[in-house]
C-alpha cells in the first residue's frame, strides 16, 4: 500500500511515452484511411438500430495492447477492427478499479461506489434501464453475458424509478454449464486460482437451476448435450461467453447487447504468459463478435459496437504494484485506456487524441439510441454520436 | 483508535522486537496522524520476523520524523491528516490487526474518492523521507543473475526484449557448466561478505544443486508441504462458499502454521517463504510467479549483495474441457508459457533492483540455458549493444 521507494531516472525510462503510442495508432489508421470514410452523424436511431458493447475485460495495460510492442498481441483490432472504427486514445476511468465496480459503472455512467466484492445492484439506473423504459422495450431486447456470478446484478439498479425488472435481461455462461453439466467436478487448482482473481463470489458458489436450463434450451435453442458438448470444446470461459452471444444474436437478436470479457484477469496469478495469452484471445473473440454482427442480417448494417477495456493494469515503473499483475495502485497505467467503435455513421480511420472518460459511455449510447439517459454523469462523445 | 491514546500497554502482545521499538517511539507514534501511525504499525509489529535491513529502515524512519519539529512534521504529514475517515475506521483496532486496518482503509479510500490523495500523500511523503535518510553502501557491487532452466523453451521468442536497450545481449552463450559457474560466483561472494541475509539463491523446481551454507535459500521443491497446507487451507476458504478475495486474502495473510513446516532451520527465511505464500497472488500454484515474486521481495526487504533467481517449469494452466474431465497429476507443464514469464521476470526483477540504494552500480545478468542467450547489465555494459561471439558462462561473469 505504501511506495518505500520513490522511481529512480532509470525506472523513468522505462515509462512509455503515452504520446508515442498515440502517435503508433494514429500511423496505423492512417495507413488504412483509404477507406471511404461515411460522414460522420448520418446515422439516425431507427427501430432497428442496435448496439453491442464489449468490455476488453479484465483489465489490459497500453503496454500490452496499442504500445509499440504490444501490437503484435492484438492483430484482429489493428488489422481488422481499426481501420473500420473512430478510435479514442484517452479513456481514463477515475473510478474504483475494481471489476464488477468498473465494469457496473461503465453502464450506469456514474463512478459508483460500492464494495466491489459484494455483488449488489448499482444505486443508479443502467444504460439498459433507460433504454427499455424510453423506447418500451421488453427484457428479451437488452441482454448482459456476464463472466461470473457476481456480475450477475449489473442488468439493473436499485433507482426507485427504474429497478429490477425494468433492466437487461442476465445470462452466465458459466452457471449454465453448471446447471447443464451438474455431474462433472470441478479440479482443485483451477478453481483455486479463479478465485483468487476478483471475482466477487467463488466460482463453487454457482448452482444450477431449472432457470438456467430452460434459457439453454428456449433462449440459446440448444439441448443440453449440445450446449455442453460446444463448451467442453473451447479453451476458456470468454470463449463461452462469445458461443452464448452468438446463439442469442441468432434466436433472440436484443437491440441492446453487453459482453463482458474477463479472461485476461488472469493477470492476478502473476503468469505474464496467460495474461498474453488471455489478450491475444480476447482480440481474436472480438474480431468473432464483429464478424458474427457482419454476418447476421439481423444486425449487418444497423449495429454500432464499442470496445473497451474496464481499465488498465499498474504500470512497470510503480513500486507500490507488482508490473502487470494487478490494478491496484490507480497510476495513470491502470488508470488509461482506449475505446474503438465501429458501425454504420461511425467514420473510419478517425482517431480522438483527446482524454475521455470512460462514463461517456452511456451518454453516446443513449444519443446513438436515441434515449435520454438523465441520471448519467459523463458526457456523451460528439465524434461518434 | 486514536494514536494519542496509545500507551506501552497498548503493545504488550507484540513480540519483543516490535514492543521495544513502539515503547521507544510512543511519543512519536501518538504525534502521527492515525492513517500513518497505523501504516507504521503494520512495519513495527513483525519487526522480530523482518531481515535486518529492514529493522534498521523502519528505526531509521521513525528516528526522522521524530528528529523533525513539530511544525515540519506535521507539514510532512499533512496529506495522510487531511483524509477523511468512516467512524468505523476511526474506532478500529489498528495496533494489533494493522493489515485488516490497511485492507479496509484501501476499500473505504477507493469508496470515497481519496485513494488519490492518499496515493499522492504517501509518495511525496516516502520522496521526502528517502532523500533524507542516507543510503545504505553495501560495500560490494550488487549482483543479480536470474537463470531460465534448460526446460523453458519456446522457438524464436524474442528473449530479453525488454532489457536489450540497457545492456548487453549475448546470443551465443555455451551453456556447458554454466549453473554451476554460477553458484561458484555466489559461493565466492558468500566467502567475501559473510553479512548474513546477504546472499540468495531462489529456485524455481528442478535444479537439483547442491547450494553452500551461508546462502539463504527459497526454494519451490524444498516448500513443498508449507504449499500443500496452504492450498489446503484456501481450498477450505473457499470451498466454504462464504469466502471471497477480501476474506480469503486476509485469512492467508494472518496464517502462521507455526513450527509445523520448518523449511531452512532459520526462522527469518522461513517466515519470509510463508510470506511469499500467505501475501503473493499466484505464488502457491505457478513456481513462476512463486520465482518472480521471492525476488522482487527479498530484493525490496533485505536489499541484498548477491541474487540468483533460477525459473523453472511451471504447471500448465487447464483449459476448460480438462477442468471438468482430468485430475491435477494429469495437468502437465507448460515450457513455452514458463519461458515468457521467467523472460518477464527477469525484466522486474531488474526494475527491482534498479530501486535499491547503489543499484547503479550493480551488475545483472539473465540467462537461458535452453535458447543459449544472456544479457548484462551494469556500468561497465554498454546499453542496447550486442555480442555476438560464443561466450561461456564463467567467461560472462567475469567482463
Amino acid at each position: 500500500m505504501f511506495p518505500v521507494h520513490g522511481s529512480s531516472d532509470t525506472l523513468s525510462l522505462l515509462v512509455r511515452n503515452r504520446r508515442e503510442f498515440l502517435r503508433l495508432a494514429s500511423a496505423s489508421i492512417a495507413t488504412s484511411a483509404i477507406f471511404p470514410a461515411p460522414r460522420a452523424h448520418a446515422f439516425r436511431q431507427t427501430d432497428r438500430s442496435k448496439v453491442v458493447i464489449v468490455t476488453f475485460g479484465g483489465g489490459a495495460r497500453d503496454e500490452e495492447t496499442f504500445a509499440p510492442d504490444g501490437q503484435e498481441n492484438i492483430p484482429g483490432l489493428i488489422k481488422t477492427l481499426l481501420p473500420h472504427s473512430t478510435f479514442f486514445g484517452q479513456v481514463v476511468n477515475r473510478g474504483i478499479l475494481g471489476h464488477y465496480v468498473a465494469t457496473t459503472s461503465l453502464a450506469t455512467g456514474v463512478y459508483e461506489t460500492f464494495n466491489n466484492f459484494s455483488g449488489v445492484a448499482p444505486p443508479h439506473p443502467t444504460l439498459f434501464e433507460y433504454f427499455r423504459s424510453d423506447l418500451k422495450r421488453p427484457a428479451t431486447d437488452a441482454w448482459v453475458i456476464s463472466p461470473s456470478n457476481g456480475f450477475r446484478n449489473m442488468g439493473s439498479s436499485t433507482a426507485r424509478r427504474y429497478g429490477p425488472g425494468a433492466g437487461a435481461s442476465v445470462i452466465l455462461p458459466k452457471q449454465l454449464l453448471r446447471a447443464a453439466a451438474p455431474d462433472f467436478s470441478t479440479g482443485n487448482v483451477d478453481r483455486l486460482l479463479r478465485d483468487t482473481y476478483e471475482e466477487p463470489h467463488a466460482s463453487v458458489g454457482l448452482t444450477g437451476s431449472e432457470g438456467n436450463l430452460r434459457q439453454i434450451e428456449e433462449v440459446l435453442r440448444l439441448s443440453r448435450d449440445e450446449f455442453v458438448r460446444h463448451a467442453l470444446s473451447l479453451d476458456s470461459a470468454d470463449e463461452m461467453s462469445v458461443y452464448v452471444a452468438r446463439q442469442l444474436m441468432l434466436h433472440v437478436a436484443p437491440s441492446l447487447l453487453w459482453i463482458t470479457l474477463h479472461d485476461i484477469d488472469v493477470a492476478h496469478s502473476g503468469a505474464f504468459s496467460l495474461y498474453i495469452e488471455g489478450i491475444q484471445r480476447t482480440d481474436r473473440l472480438c474480431v468473432e463478435i464483429w464478424n458474427n454482427i457482419q454476418s447476421n442480417p439481423e444486425y449487418a448494417g444497423n449495429t454500432t459496437m464499442f470496445v473497451l477495456p474496464d481499465f488498465g493494469r499498474d504500470s512497470d515503473a510503480d513500486p507500490a504494484g507488482n508490473s502487470f499483475q494487478h490494478h491496484r495502485t490507480g497510476d495513470a497505467a491502470s488508470r488509461t485506456t482506449w475505446m474503438m467503435v465501429l458501425g454504420p455513421g461511425v467514420r473510419q480511420g478517425a482517431f480522438v487524441q483527446r482524454p475521455v472518460e470512460s462514463i461517456d459511455l452511456v451518454p453516446t449510447i443513449g444519443k446513438i439510441l436515441g434515449i435520454d439517459t438523465p441520471l448519467a454523469r459523463g458526457k456523451f462523445l460528439p465524434e461518434v454520436a | 483508535m486514536d494514536p494519542r491514546s496509545l500507551s506501552t500497554a497498548s503493545f504488550q502482545s507484540y513480540e519483543p522486537l516490535a514492543r521495544r521499538l513502539a515503547s521507544d517511539y510512543l511519543d512519536l507514534l501518538r504525534s502521527l496522524p492515525l492513517v500513518l501511525c497505523a501504516v507504521m504499525m503494520r512495519e513495527i509489529i513483525n519487526l522480530d520476523y523482518r531481515f535486518p535491513r529492514e529493522r534498521a529502515a523502519i528505526e531509521a524512519r521513525l528516528a526522522f520524523l521524530e528528529s523533525l519539529s513539530t511544525g515540519d512534521r506535521q507539514k510532512l504529514t499533512k496529506g495522510f491528516a487531511d483524509l477523511s475517515l468512516s467512524p468505523d475506521l476511526l474506532a478500529a483496532d489498528w495496533v494489533h490487526s494493522p493489515q485488516r486496518f490497511e485492507e479496509d482503509l484501501s476499500a473505504h479510500l477507493w469508496a470515497s474518492k481519496q485513494y488519490d490523495a492518499f496515493r499522492d500523500a504517501a509518495t511525496a511523503f516516502a520522496q521526502q523521507v528517502d532523500k533524507a535518510m542516507p543510503a545504505w553502501n553495501p560495500g560490494a557491487h550488487r549482483f543479480v543473475v536470474i537463470v531460465l532452466a534448460p526446460d523453458l523453451r519456446k522457438d524464436g521468442y524474442p528473449l530479453f526484449r525488454k532489457l536489450k536497450p540497457h545492456g548487453v545481449f549475448f546470443p551465443r552463450v555455451a551453456g556447458d557448466g554454466g549453473l554451476a559457474a554460477v553458484l561458484r560466483e555466489l559461493d565466492r561472494r558468500t566467502a567475501e561478505t559473510l553479512t548474513p541475509f546477504d546472499h540468495w539463491y531462489i529456485d524455481g523446481g528442478g535444479s537439483g544443486e547442491k547450494i553452500s551454507n551461508g546462502i539463504c535459500q527459497c526454494s519451490w521443491t524444498g516448500s513443498t508441504a508449507l504449499r500443500a497446507e496452504m492450498l489446503d487451507r484456501i481450498e477450505k476458504i473457499v470451498g466454504s462458499g462464504s469466502g471471497g478475495p477480501e476474506i480469503l486474502r486476509s485469512a492467508m495473510a494472518s496464517w502462521n502454521p507455526g513450527t509445523r513446516n520448518v523449511i531452512t532451520g532459520n526462522e527469518l527465511v522461513d517466515r519470509f517463504i510463508l510470506s511469499v505464500y500467505a501475501e503473493g497472488s499466484g505464488t502457491q500454484v505457478f513456481s513462476t510467479t512463486f520465482v518472480q515474486w521471492a525476488t522482487r521481495e527479498i530484493l525490496r526487504r533485505a536489499e541484498p549483495v548477491s541474487v540468483v533467481a533460477r525459473y523453472g517449469l511451471r504447471q500448465r494452466q487447464r483449459t476448460l474441457n480438462e477442468m471438468f474431465s482430468k485430475s491435477p497429476s494429469q495437468i502437465g507443464f507448460d515450457p513455452a508459457g514458463s519461458l515468457v514469464d521467467a523472460d518477464f521476470g527477469a525484466y522486474t526483477s531488474w526494475i527491482n533492483l534498479s530501486r535499491i540504494a547503489n543499484s547503479d552500480q550493480a551488475r545483472f545478468f539473465a540467462w537461458s540455458q535452453a535458447h543459449g542467450q544472456a544479457i548484462a547489465i551494469g556500468p561497465d555494459f554498454p546499453r542496447g549493444t550486442e555480442a555476438p561471439d560464443q561466450i561461456g558462462v564463467a567467461q560472462l561473469l567475469r567482463l
